[in-house]
């Protein structure tokens, strides 16, 4: 897997954030399947108790890469799953996040 | 519908533990495979609702090309030998309304004429619709009865005025679908060779690979007419829970159905909550959130292929 992609996969494990990026990207679901079981099995994830939570290891490998990569402030860049925090979503509304939550 | 995607890892393990469970393959690499179609209808659901699509999906029956004739064999197995032995011959039929044509003959022509300027030509010329399932899946059993208790009374006729003229009392008809969910078709069905006197409730069954319990009773009850099934399902949401359990249950549903820009019929056809696809084909009984679907939105279950090509953007 290209070191891109896994940035952005350990980003998406760690903010529980969107795959579809991934798909945009041109994998299919089952690829994306098969690389978050790779980091389950490389321990740089863990899956239990119907949770998926990302490891020390897996945050210093997204670090490393993150300097192998020279990306320094992206991850500001590139928001958590946000939609899931607003309830009654509708399409009319128009969300508003706090001054802290918008990137810098 | 909904135009963004969601969809978190964690959807996606608890989407193949779901497939590994049933059963169900991933396919590598195909962009129109059920896993990648239910993917996308997941994605596409509010994340509050998903554990009950999960849950749905848990109780879904998937019948495919593979499993078929020997689910259709399992449903006649539990015929009683003794009723099959009590018949001379066992002919097998559609379950389908047999609609004459009268289109070439040409001592209809004049009554044709007639009836198109009354305006009753409509029924006269009525024709079914392309192959029907229980059509497929007659000739599929016909390729492959041979082994089952009976089977030298067999007999599969090529149409319906032939069989009309074979067919004694002494005989048993089967009618072959692959589901019944309300009985509707089955009723009409019925009506249709009921009005025949050669036919009455002691000669007729309905052979089918699943059933629905209220559909069964239905025919059961307006006909004394026996419908045969391996496999039965009751009302998903009704026959499991009550009270809030079920009200909040079923306002999800709703929720999910009106995020799809569902239209109506949100737990089924009259309301039957099924939770079946058989070859490729949900029933309209089953909740449509398995089914429904738009070219950019394929469903993991549809009813019919509407798109040939599934792109995304």
């Amino acid at each position: 897997m290209d070191d891109k992609v896994k940035y952005l996969l350990l980003l998406i494990l760690e903010n529980n954030g969107n795959i579809e990026q991934l798909i945009e990207y041109g994998y299919t679901y089952s690829e994306v399947s098969n690389f978050i079981k790779k980091e389950i099995e490389y321990k740089n994830a863990i899956y239990f108790d119907n949770k998926l939570i990302i490891t020390e290891k897996g945050i210093k490998l997204k670090n490393e890469l993150s300097k192998k990569l020279e990306y320094s402030n992206i991850e500001n860049l590139i928001s958590p799953l946000l939609s899931a925090l607003i309830k009654d979503n509708k399409d009319e509304q128009i969300f508003i996040p706090l001054l802290d939550e918008l990137p810098d | 519908m909904a135009k963004k995607n969601v969809t978190t890892a964690l959807d996606v393990l608890k989407t193949d533990e779901i497939f590994d469970k049933k059963g169900w393959k991933r396919k590598e690499n195909d962009k129109i495979s059920l896993y990648n179609n239910y993917l996308n209808r997941l994605s596409l659901l509010p994340p509050d609702t998903r554990d009950l699509f999960f849950e749905l999906t848990d109780n879904f029956e998937n019948i495919t090309y593979d499993d078929i004739i020997q689910k259709i064999k399992d449903s006649y197995n539990t015929i009683d030998r003794n009723y099959i032995d009590s018949y001379r011959k066992i002919y097998f039929m559609p379950l389908i309304e047999q609609i004459p044509i009268y289109k070439n003959e040409s001592r209809f022509k004049l009554l044709n004429l007639l009836h198109k300027l009354l305006g009753t030509d409509k029924k006269t010329y009525k024709e079914r619709p392309q192959r029907k399932s229980g059509e497929i899946l007659l000739s599929l059993f016909e390729i492959e009865y041979r082994e089952l208790y009976g089977s030298e009374k067999f007999v599969f006729p090529d149409s319906y005025s032939k069989f009309k003229s074979q067919f004694s009392k002494k005989d048993l008809i089967v009618l072959v679908d692959d589901y019944v969910g309300t009985g509707d078709t089955a009723k009409d069905v019925l009506n249709f060779y009921l009005k025949h006197e050669k036919f009455n409730k002691k000669n007729i069954v309905i052979l089918t690979i699943a059933a629905q319990h209220h559909g069964i009773s239905r025919i059961n009850k307006e006909f004394g007419v026996e419908i045969i099934s391996n496999i039965k399902q009751g009302k998903y949401l009704i026959d499991n829970f009550f009270d809030s359990i079920l009200t909040k249950k079923r306002e999800q549903i709703t929720t999910m159905c009106e995020t799809l820009k569902i239209k109506s019929d949100y737990f089924g056809y009259g309301n039957s909550e099924a939770l079946i696809c058989i070859l490729n084909k949900s029933p309209n009984n089953t909740f449509p959130v398995f089914w429904y679907e738009t070219k950019q939105y394929p469903a993991p279950f549809p009813r019919r292929k509407v798109y040939k090509e599934f792109n995304r953007n």
